[in-house]
């Protein structure tokens, strides 16, 4: 099962949501639309989610807000996966003053983000 | 040195800059690369919008909700000081109609102490051809309320008319309506127990114990929060015990989270556990019952009733319009 709109893509692929971020600024309109489709797509299941934030320009306040509250229904667990140094500070920044409510790790690997995400399965 | 590195560095010490003198509203662009100087940028920017919302807060920490900068009221005078123009949300405002606004005179939207400092400042402005300037007033309403409100005046000429003209701009911090609302009432509730207080003439009656909370006391305060963040289902214990779990007792953990949060714990509390219902009711289809009981609510129709009160429609009115939007 895929997905996609003008902020990310969307694919199910063995039992988890994997989310590749497109090259945008991520604001709180955005961060809405994109729970909302991937809100549509699990379809009420539970699933642990692989976040490609390598091509996210930027995340303002709102939006980080948003993403780790709301944004973190229906999440079992969370990988981001990162590599640029603007990508890394995002994640860590991320991690540091929004507190998401669910386990977020982040990666430099697809390989070993998804060996933590198999534990949520 | 590159120049683009030259360039930003040059950016990012300005930005600096106006941060240790108190600006927080700058930001620095975004180029498309993704090196290390453009994730300083990134960290400086997101930097300054935390310290930003903490500062709008005046409380220790920072908040969960993002601010909203909405710009409320909009007047357009002219030199006499008449209105000419005024936006609908202004008039929602003041609970006035448009007509009974416009030409009428701008101060007599103010509150007494409020005229003789806008007659003043306009008064001054009005021998500027240009200016742009910042005046603190406060609006009248209907129910007696003040609205202490920053008004930014920005003078110009009219084109077409060549007749000079004022712009009035209320611009507003919000996260909640009713945050706010609620906020205003307990303001005024304050000023009214001070004004009591100091009328009784009692020499302990001023005297309103300040506590200083310490490092730690913060630290176990935001883990408190973070409890009922994670898990909103919890029975929670009354309020001492749970401040005797966290390690702090029920007066700090009271005054300290209404400090750092800005609500009170039970507030908040309902506040995360309608916050994740509504995503649960919205996008889901598993029944009110099961969402309820995942969200620490005892009876079906206990949360339905702190539901429609939040959000002012109720959970199968919200499944309804979510179900029909997506056919």
């Amino acid at each position: 099962m895929s997905l996609e709109n003008d902020y990310a893509t969307y694919q199910i692929i063995d039992g988890i949501l994997h989310i590749k971020y497109k090259n945008i600024v991520l604001e709180l309109p955005e961060a809405v639309l994109i729970v909302k489709d991937r809100l549509g797509l699990q379809q009420g299941q539970y699933m642990p989610v692989l976040c490609d934030i390598r091509d996210i320009k930027e995340i303002n306040k709102a939006a980080r807000v948003y993403l780790s509250i709301e944004g973190s229904a229906f999440i079992k667990a969370v990988a981001f996966i990162v590599e640029s140094p603007v990508s890394e500070m995002l994640s860590q920044f991320y991690l540091r003053t929004s507190k998401p409510t669910i386990p977020t790790k982040s990666f430099d690997n697809t390989f070993e983000a998804l060996g933590f995400l198999n534990g949520f399965k | 040195m590159d120049d683009h590195i030259k360039h930003k560095m040059a950016l990012i010490n300005t930005m600096l800059l106006e941060m240790a003198s108190g600006n927080f509203h700058y930001r620095i662009a975004r180029s498309e690369r993704n090196d290390t100087i453009e994730a300083l940028v990134v960290t400086l920017n997101m930097l300054a919008e935390e310290i930003q919302d903490t500062i709008v807060h005046q409380g220790y920490a920072n908040r969960d909700t993002a601010n909203l900068d909405i710009v409320q009221m909009s007047f357009i005078i002219d030199n006499k000081g008449i209105i000419q123009m005024v936006n609908s949300q202004a008039c929602k405002i003041l609970s006035m109609v448009m007509e009974d606004i416009v030409g009428s005179s701008f101060d007599s939207l103010l509150v007494d102490t409020a005229v003789d400092k806008w007659k003043k400042v306009f008064k001054r402005i009005k021998q500027k051809t240009m200016l742009d300037t910042v005046i603190d007033l406060s609006f009248r309403t209907n129910l007696n309320l003040m609205i202490p409100k920053t008004a930014y005046l920005t003078r110009f000429k009219d084109t077409t008319t060549k007749e000079m003209i004022t712009l009035i701009t209320i611009v507003h911090n919000s996260n909640y309506q009713n945050k706010r609302h609620s906020d205003l009432i307990e303001k005024i509730r304050q000023d009214r127990n001070e004004n009591e207080m100091s009328l009784e003439k009692s020499p302990l009656g001023k005297l309103k114990p300040k506590v200083r909370l310490s490092f730690e006391d913060i630290r176990k305060i935001r883990q408190a929060r973070d409890l009922l963040i994670n898990h909103p289902e919890y029975d929670f214990p009354p309020l001492k015990d749970f401040a005797l779990q966290i390690g702090t007792n029920e007066f700090k953990l009271k005054y300290g989270f209404k400090e750092l949060y800005g609500t009170t714990v039970h507030n908040f509390l309902t506040q995360e556990r309608l916050r994740k219902a509504q995503m649960m009711v919205q996008y889901s289809d598993l029944s009110f019952k099961s969402i309820a009981d995942m969200t620490g609510y005892k009876s079906l129709a206990h949360f339905s009733r702190s539901f429609k009160k939040r959000y002012g429609f109720s959970p199968s009115e919200l499944r309804k319009n979510s179900l029909s939007r997506e056919q």
